[in-house]
């Protein structure tokens, strides 16, 4: 005759997290589909970013949580030479990173985060070794505010 | 054999999301509108602006302390240093910047025991094979030293500053594009721009000024070098 032997144990069952999405801000809705922002809306945007370089105007150009922006402005009255100024080369990859819907005072906004790669140069003229041109390029991470029903 | 019954310990019946990340899950495709940016030109309601900037090389426009005289990364101190970085001469090389920017600074002139009580020295003393440097106003300065009255006749201390290697020590010597001369005598008050070579071949570019800080009595007039940059050129 055989005879079953049963134990009864109880185990800790780990605790596995399951990876979620990263919380949008207060008040904001997720898109059902990210529709990637035009490259030419960026291509316009850098435009007027050197056209704005080195004036007063290129406060407007920077979001508010712009990482130092004040210094940024003291910076550009004291340390830039006045007659500097900022030519945008080539710009290319653009990608959209985020999307999300925001409410703005009573106004369904579509507010995207994208990334382009620039290739810029400033260029200014220097007493003593004259004329310089100085080439960069760099990643730009844009806000896109764009109203929707 | 007959299998034992199966006893549940328990169930469980816990949503995967908590209510408020759930809340924020889009609907299905769908039930939603597709949105639609509005306005016949939506570019009049668009607003883009930058809210980081990262430098891949070169120079970025948007760093907060230098817009111009930034590299690579590195905030730099001049246009010269610009110059520098551009031609491929990195001005701040980290085998070297440490090292060569400890003379970065100032420091008053000083007498030498060996030289008439009225002459007044600085000195700038360079290892060309570790890149250490100092500082000195004892009459000794191995990269440069700086006299005052100079060298060049009649020695008056209203003639500037001589400035000239050490030819005693031999370690250094003035090279292009500086002239190799015997001594380069500056007017105080004014930013120089000297290069000089070491026997071992490195080169270095020193720009300073000498500032006057008392009158030339009899005694000797007072001064103060101030180094604005040592760079490693070669």
């Amino acid at each position: 005759m055989s005879v079953a032997i049963f134990g009864y144990a109880q185990h800790m069952r780990a605790l596995s997290v399951i990876p979620t999405p990263d919380a949008l801000p207060e008040g904001a809705e997720p898109v059902a589909n990210v529709a990637p922002v035009d490259p030419g809306k960026i291509d316009s945007a850098l435009g007027k970013v050197a056209g704005a370089w080195n004036t007063e105007s290129m406060n407007e150009l920077l979001t508010d949580d712009y990482y130092d922006k004040s210094r940024f402005q003291d910076a550009m009255q004291t340390e830039v030479p006045k007659d500097a100024r900022l030519r945008m080369n080539t710009f290319g990859a653009v990608q959209t990173l985020q999307q999300m819907i925001v409410d703005d005072g009573g106004q369904r906004v579509r507010v995207s985060t994208v990334s382009a790669m620039a290739n810029t140069q400033v260029e200014f003229n220097d007493p003593k070794n004259g004329s310089l041109v100085v080439p960069g390029t760099n990643e730009l991470i844009f806000e896109v505010r764009e109203p929707v029903r | 054999m007959v299998l034992a019954q199966e006893i549940i310990l328990d169930s469980d019946t816990d949503f995967v999301f908590p209510q408020d990340l759930r809340d924020r899950l889009p609907e299905p495709a769908s039930q939603r509108e597709a949105d639609t940016v509005l306005g016949s030109r939506p570019e009049e309601n668009l607003v883009i602006k930058i809210r980081d900037i990262r430098n891949v090389s070169g120079n970025n426009f948007l760093n907060q302390e230098q817009p111009v005289l930034n590299f690579n990364g590195r905030v730099l101190t001049s246009v010269d240093d610009l110059v520098l970085a551009l031609q491929g001469s990195d001005a701040n090389d980290d085998d070297n910047s440490t090292g060569l920017s400890a003379c970065v600074g100032s420091i008053n002139f000083g007498t030498s025991a060996t030289s008439p009580a009225d002459f007044r020295f600085a000195g700038i003393q360079i290892d060309p094979n570790t890149l250490s440097c100092a500082l000195r106003n004892d009459g000794k300065g191995n990269a440069l030293i700086f006299q005052n009255p100079p060298g060049t006749a009649p020695q008056l201390c209203t003639q500037g500053i001589g400035v000239f290697p050490d030819r005693l020590v031999g370690t250094f010597e003035f090279t292009a594009p500086s002239a190799v001369v015997t001594e380069v005598v500056a007017a105080t008050g004014a930013l120089t721009t000297l290069f000089v070579r070491a026997t071992n071949g490195t080169e270095v570019r020193i720009q300073f000024t000498v500032n006057q800080t008392g009158a030339c009595v009899a005694a000797g007039g007072e001064f103060q070098l101030v180094v604005s940059s040592v760079t490693k050129v070669n």
